[in-house]
């Protein structure tokens, strides 16, 4: 693996740009979402604990010198395999999701009529093709697409500035302090970039520390600026909408533009296109642990075969992409490979990591 | 040649995902009324007519058809339009939805979920209540060059400007409906007979209980809302004092400010509205400018105008139980546990809630005349 590929500012925009997938087309749940106004109080909270919660990886990062798969491989190798198992799975299902729920937007607000398997079959080819051109094409790509993300997003904010009605902001504690806590816990279990973070790490140049922190500041800015304007410009509407963020879009008007909900879209693939690529890399870098000796291309095929595979699964019928993002986002992945896998790998690996030093 | 081969292949999947569909093969809808009667919906939509406008006329002499058809549902009663006309119906040009006075009666959610679900309509789309039949509010320019779509936007966007119409969106009713204790707005339209030719125009608000219209208030309530909701860009307000004179002015700016507190038992809710106009027709009694001390006395007198019109709208709503102005919100914003407490008996709150309305006026311009120097 190539070392120093990216800059530590690239690596800020790429995850910055998968973060936000999710916000672009958040789909509140009306049985189990948590009110606008306590999200706003969980975003920064949910922050803060991030932070406290990369410690362990990060130390494990500081004490082997290396990456996280390579980490657990000197541990034991059949450790090792284990966690890069693991590991490229939850990076599959979460590229997979992502593609599903591309789909699922794309055939929802844009062409309804049409087939959810084309979408899902045009779509991940390119992303396979982009991941085998490596990090850095994407890395640079990146880059240009933050400009042009925040450049609508302050379009669309501005837009929706004469809907803003600040009566929407309620008191978060209405419904005590479970309603923040569930929030809290649903803002950090979505965040499995953290996870593309610790598989990415070991190929910036400068301080990755320094970069996870602005990541997290970015990224939860950026959450409660959306979610402040969405739930400011559409109040209780907002609760009978599939995608919030999009329809808060299509409502903001500037003069030449008309409206806005277009922009969203055109970036919104890019967003997706960039998200699922890293995941596909993400995978990539993990089952190259278990099979060293498959080609590039052909490790990077397949995982986007398998991510293709599962998407197909989930397009048959949107309730299984609600059953699997429920599962997918239930804690347990979360914990497993930003926690419990950093932590096992630290115990065991400290003291051989100590004599080799 | 790999970069040719494969910028050839990107370039053939950007044909689009949707098989085309040539414009005349499209209903386009420019706007569609909804009637409800005997369990099955009456919609009579304006279709852009594409054969009978041409290139000349241009869209001030395009010329539109009216259809009707009939349902059990929303769906149907559009499938069967598409059936009959051999198109497809098309609402992303839809500029109104105008619902029978029956139709919301029964309800509007039943009639508004099609168009808040189906990705086409936008969720700005005006939303009006007819007074009568929606199918008579469509109907009355049929045989005109103009779309009446288009005239009852620009009418209803006029309105607004000068505060005797409310946002009257489908975002903004079904928004209210979500909110259980608020009560929801909509624009009220009808049609009159003027030298036996019927005649459009605005009669005031429709105000709904949940998503069922319960009563109207008059043309003239509606600007004491809008001043409350400090949503009025541009409204006339005139002044005739017998010692001074008559003196319109034209609002530049309005803005509004809503508290609520709970005094005792009961919420108090303080609006303060501060207004700021321009002096645009001064006929005076003396010849000379008016003094300052007099300039303020006109000010006052347009406070006292815009309080008498704010109070007027509040006793009309307040009597009937009626929270058009988001006193739930408010509450619910500043005193949650009380909220909490009496959302279920929030009629009566509102009744016995006490108001507090304060008015500041300017008239720092005066446009181009001398007068008020």
């Amino acid at each position: 693996m190539k070392t120093n590929a990216i800059s530590s500012g690239q690596l800020v925009t790429l995850l910055f740009l998968s973060r936000i997938f999710n916000i672009f087309t958040y789909t509140p749940h009306s049985q189990t979402s948590v009110p606008g106004s306590v999200v706003l109080l969980a975003i920064p909270l949910a922050g803060i604990i991030m932070v406290a919660l990369f410690f362990p990886a990060w130390h494990l990062i500081q004490k082997s010198k290396m990456g996280i798969l390579e980490a657990a491989q000197t541990v034991h190798p059949f450790f090792g395999n284990l966690c890069a198992g693991i590991i490229g799975m939850v990076c599959l299902l979460m590229g997979a999701y992502t593609v599903s729920h591309f789909e699922f937007f794309m055939i929802s607000t844009i062409y309804p009529q049409a087939e959810s398997w084309i979408f899902v079959l045009l779509f991940l080819p390119v992303v396979a093709y982009a991941a085998y051109l490596g990090i850095e094409a994407v890395a640079r790509m990146s880059v240009t697409v933050f400009i042009v993300v925040l450049g609508i997003i302050l379009l669309v904010l501005v837009g929706l500035l004469p809907e803003i009605n600040l009566v929407y902001v309620q008191s978060p504690f209405i419904g005590g302090w479970k309603m923040i806590v569930i929030g809290c816990i649903r803002q950090i279990t979505n965040n499995m970039e953290i996870l593309l973070f610790l598989l990415l790490v070991p190929t910036i140049r400068g301080n990755g520390k320094k970069a996870y922190i602005i990541w997290i500041i970015l990224g939860a800015a950026m959450y409660e600026i959306l979610s402040f304007f969405t739930l400011t410009s559409l109040g209780e509407y907002s609760a009978t909408r599939l995608f919030p963020f999009y329809t808060a879009a299509s409502v903001a008007k500037l003069s030449i533009f008309g409206r806005l909900d277009l922009l969203h879209i055109a970036v919104w693939v890019f967003v997706a296109f960039i998200r699922t690529t890293l995941y596909v890399y993400g995978a990539y870098l993990s089952f190259r642990i278990l099979f060293p000796k498959v080609k590039k291309g052909w490790g990077i095929f397949l995982c986007a075969f398998l991510m293709t595979g599962v998407s197909m699964l989930n397009s048959l019928d949107m309730r299984y992409l609600s059953v699997y993002s429920r599962v997918l986002f239930n804690g347990v992945p979360f914990i497993l490979v930003i926690l419990l896998i950093p932590i096992l790998t630290l115990l065991l690996g400290r003291k051989k990591w100590r004599e080799k030093a | 040649m790999k970069k040719i081969l494969l910028s050839l292949l990107t370039v053939m999947m950007l044909t689009g995902c949707m098989g085309n569909v040539y414009l005349n093969d499209r209903g386009i809808v420019q706007a569609v009324g909804i009637d409800y009667a005997d369990g099955e919906y009456s919609l009579t939509m304006e279709l852009f007519n594409v054969e009978e406008s041409s290139a000349d006329q241009g869209a001030s002499g395009a010329k539109s058809k009216i259809i009707k058809s009939q349902g059990k549902s929303i769906t149907e009663a559009i499938q069967k339009t598409a059936l009959s006309e051999g198109k497809i119906m098309f609402f992303g040009n839809c500029k109104v939805i105008v619902l029978g006075e029956e139709t919301a009666r029964e309800g509007v959610s039943k009639a508004l979920d099609y168009f808040n679900s189906t990705h086409e309509t936008p969720p700005t789309i005006l939303v009006l209540t007819a007074r009568g039949k929606a199918e008579d509010i469509l109907s009355t320019k049929e045989e005109e060059p103009i779309v009446p779509g288009k005239e009852i936007l620009d009418m209803v966007e006029a309105a607004q400007k000068s505060g005797f119409s409310p946002q009257s969106r489908l975002m903004d009713i079904i928004g209210d409906i979500q909110e259980p204790n608020i009560s929801g707005t909509l624009c009220l339209i009808e049609a009159q007979e003027e030298k036996e030719k019927p005649v459009l125009s605005l009669a005031g608000l429709a105000v709904f209980r949940e998503d069922r219209m319960i009563s109207t208030l008059p043309l003239e309530q509606c600007r004491g809302l809008q001043w409350i909701k400090g949503k009025i860009k541009a409204t006339e307000i005139y002044i005739k004092e017998d010692r001074i004179g008559q003196i319109t002015a034209v609002t530049s700016q309005t803005s509004s400010k809503k508290n609520a507190n709970i005094s005792g038992d009961h919420p108090e809710m303080v609006i303060k509205i501060k207004v700021k106009s321009t002096a645009v027709e001064v006929v005076l009694n003396s010849g000379s400018p008016l003094s300052k001390e007099d300039q303020k006395y006109v000010t006052k007198l347009q406070e006292q105008l815009i309080r008498s019109e704010v109070l007027e709208l509040i006793q009309a709503t307040q009597r009937k139980g009626l929270d058009v102005l988001g006193l739930a919100q408010h509450v619910k914003k500043s005193s949650p546990e009380f909220y909490l407490g009496h959302q279920n008996d929030w009629k009566n709150i509102v009744e016995n809630a006490n108001y507090q309305v304060e008015v500041t006026c300017e008239m720092d311009r005066m446009g181009v005349g001398n007068k008020l120097l």
